[in-house]
């Protein structure tokens, strides 16, 4: 509908980066993490950047759909941006105006920090557009199996990540089905102070409480009925096999990292 | 309230390139008429609604309201409190405490005095068969899924709206739910309130509209009155939506031979067609002897 969410949601297409094995998938979206955080300088960035760009293109998903699935994410850019602009006074001074002061660090330091959220957003996203939530569930299942002796509740969390992901869109629809709904009844959804802005909330945030208990007793049934009892004893229909592609990927995403260890 | 549809068509853009969700719909409704809407899901139904009460502005054509055009924002000002609407499953927008708040939530934004604001609740619950005394301290999430849609209902109607917009009122009831809510919005049209219906039930549609309009994939497949429109009972079983019951029925005894006339639409005019042939036979057997 006129409703248009990507955040959080699979794209199909036939690619080599949608057939990679989730777990690979996962633990490329891992090494590409550490390797924005240790990234130092803007050239380390531009590379990961770079890479990004690259697995775009080999996803064959559409430039606009990924540019979709990242905006909602873009408001969170905001605060490093402004924090480091306004609050980092070292450095030499660009502007200055009363209070403001922008020094060459601060700006530097706001860009820095920006580039590299956006990065992290943006290889997070990748992953999500690449993978069903089926896949991606299983992939984490699957990596966290070894913990399962320690006592970590593998099955249920990967089940809750899919859960989460499924109901995403659900969630919205259900927001903007709400919303319409009040505004025929002349609600008014931004006015006033804090507290009146609360208020002017709860006709949309009640009923969206209620219609999402109301779909977590549904699924609930739905899955006792089809007798889900947790992980023990489970066999998947899908075996992860590592293929060649799987192999070259993981080699090129670590070549880097230690590229960027050793060099940058 | 007279609603006038003219070369409406409503197109937005999603990652998959631009949807055409209505093209080029154009329809009359009179004052204290009853428009029934037949469409599948994805055929534009939905659009149409939100067109009507201002949610949605027209890319191209106009939407008249008594004569004022709903592109005009300033017009679309306030317009909840002529146009009602109820999306399908209403009693998801239910929020309040009691009962009573809830259905006051549309008169309170109205800004009306909390003694007129009383009045609509009571007057609303009424209208819905509702007992005041019984249900208005009560908390809407307590009822039972046929009571909370009545709720819902009242909470639109407690606007007085001149034009009520219902988006299948009776889905999800049991039978006598769906017979009794029919009954109710049947009275409270025929009091003279405009009202556009969507509805599964052919029945309904046929025995309560004054024009339908049948929708596909955003198109106008049909326009006329219930007699002209379900004239078309082969092309609409191609579309799977099927013809009134009765409509069924008398082309199922014509085929039998009986001449029964064309235009049959509600069982009480099927019946009353099958009771003067029976008497007019009756009368030839007599004139034979």
């Amino acid at each position: 509908m006129a409703f248009d969410i990507v955040l959080g949601q699979y794209h199909h297409a036939e690619s080599i980066v949608h057939r990679l094995d989730p777990r690979i998938k996962i633990t490329l979206m891992l090494i590409l993490f550490v390797a924005a955080f240790l990234a130092n300088s803007f050239f380390a960035l531009l590379v990961l950047l770079l890479l990004d760009i690259v697995i775009i293109a080999l996803s064959k998903v559409r430039p606009k759909t990924v540019v979709k699935a990242v905006a909602p994410l873009a408001f969170l850019l905001i605060f490093p941006l402004f924090f480091n602009l306004f609050f980092i006074s070292e450095g030499t001074s660009l502007f200055s105006w009363g209070a403001i002061l922008i020094t060459d660090h601060g700006a530097y330091q706001a860009g820095f920090m920006t580039l590299r959220l956006f990065i992290l957003f943006l290889t997070a996203t990748l992953l999500t557009l690449t993978t069903s939530t089926i896949m991606l569930g299983d992939g984490i299942s699957a990596m966290l199996r070894p913990f399962v002796r320690f006592g970590l509740p593998a099955y249920e969390i990967s089940m809750m990540v899919s859960i989460a992901l499924r109901f995403l869109p659900t969630l919205f629809e259900d927001f903007d089905h709400i919303r319409k709904a009040q505004m025929a009844r002349g609600a008014v959804i931004s006015q006033g102070g804090p507290i009146k802005r609360v208020k002017l909330l709860l006709p949309l945030l009640v009923p969206l409480f209620a219609q999402s208990l109301r779909h977590a007793e549904e699924l609930a049934v739905a899955m006792e009925s089809r007798c889900y009892h947790g992980g023990t004893n489970r066999t998947h229909y899908r075996v992860f096999s590592v293929g060649r592609a799987d192999v070259i990927a993981i080699a090129i995403c670590t070549s880097i990292l230690i590229l960027m260890i050793v060099w940058l | 309230m007279s609603l006038i549809f003219d070369k409406v068509s409503y197109t937005y853009s999603s990652h998959e390139g631009d949807v055409n969700a209505l093209s080029d719909v154009s329809f009359t409704l009179e004052n204290g008429e009853l428009l029934g809407v037949i469409g599948h899901t994805g055929s534009g139904k939905s659009t149409l609604l939100q067109l009507m009460c201002g949610l949605l502005t027209p890319s191209a054509g106009s939407v008249v309201l008594d004569g004022e055009n709903l592109s005009d924002k300033k017009v679309r000002q306030n317009l909840f409190t002529k146009v009602g609407i109820a999306f399908q499953y209403p009693e998801q927008q239910l929020f309040s405490k009691t009962i009573a708040d809830d259905i006051a939530f549309a008169p309170r934004n109205a800004k009306l005095s909390e003694h007129e604001v009383g009045l609509r609740v009571r007057e609303a619950m009424k209208i819905m068969r509702l007992d005041y005394e019984n249900y208005a301290a009560k908390s809407p999430f307590e009822l039972s899924g046929g009571e909370m849609r009545r709720v819902a209902l009242a909470g639109v109607m407690a606007a007085k709206p001149q034009l009520l917009i219902l988006d299948e009122p009776t889905a999800g009831l049991d039978p006598s739910g769906r017979y009794e809510l029919t009954t109710i919005i049947d009275d409270y049209h025929k009091a003279g309130t405009t009202t556009v219906l969507v509805s599964h039930s052919m029945d309904n549609i046929a025995r309560l509209s004054d024009k339908v309009l049948v929708l596909k994939d955003g198109h106008t497949a049909f326009y006329g009155t219930p007699a002209e429109v379900f004239s078309h009972s082969e092309v609409l079983r191609e579309m799977n939506l099927g013809v009134p019951q009765a409509t069924t029925f008398a082309a199922d005894l014509m085929d039998l031979g009986l001449p029964l006339p064309a235009d049959l639409l509600t069982i009480d005019a099927l019946a009353d067609a099958i009771a003067a042939l029976f008497h007019e036979q009756k009368a030839e057997v007599k004139h034979g002897f």
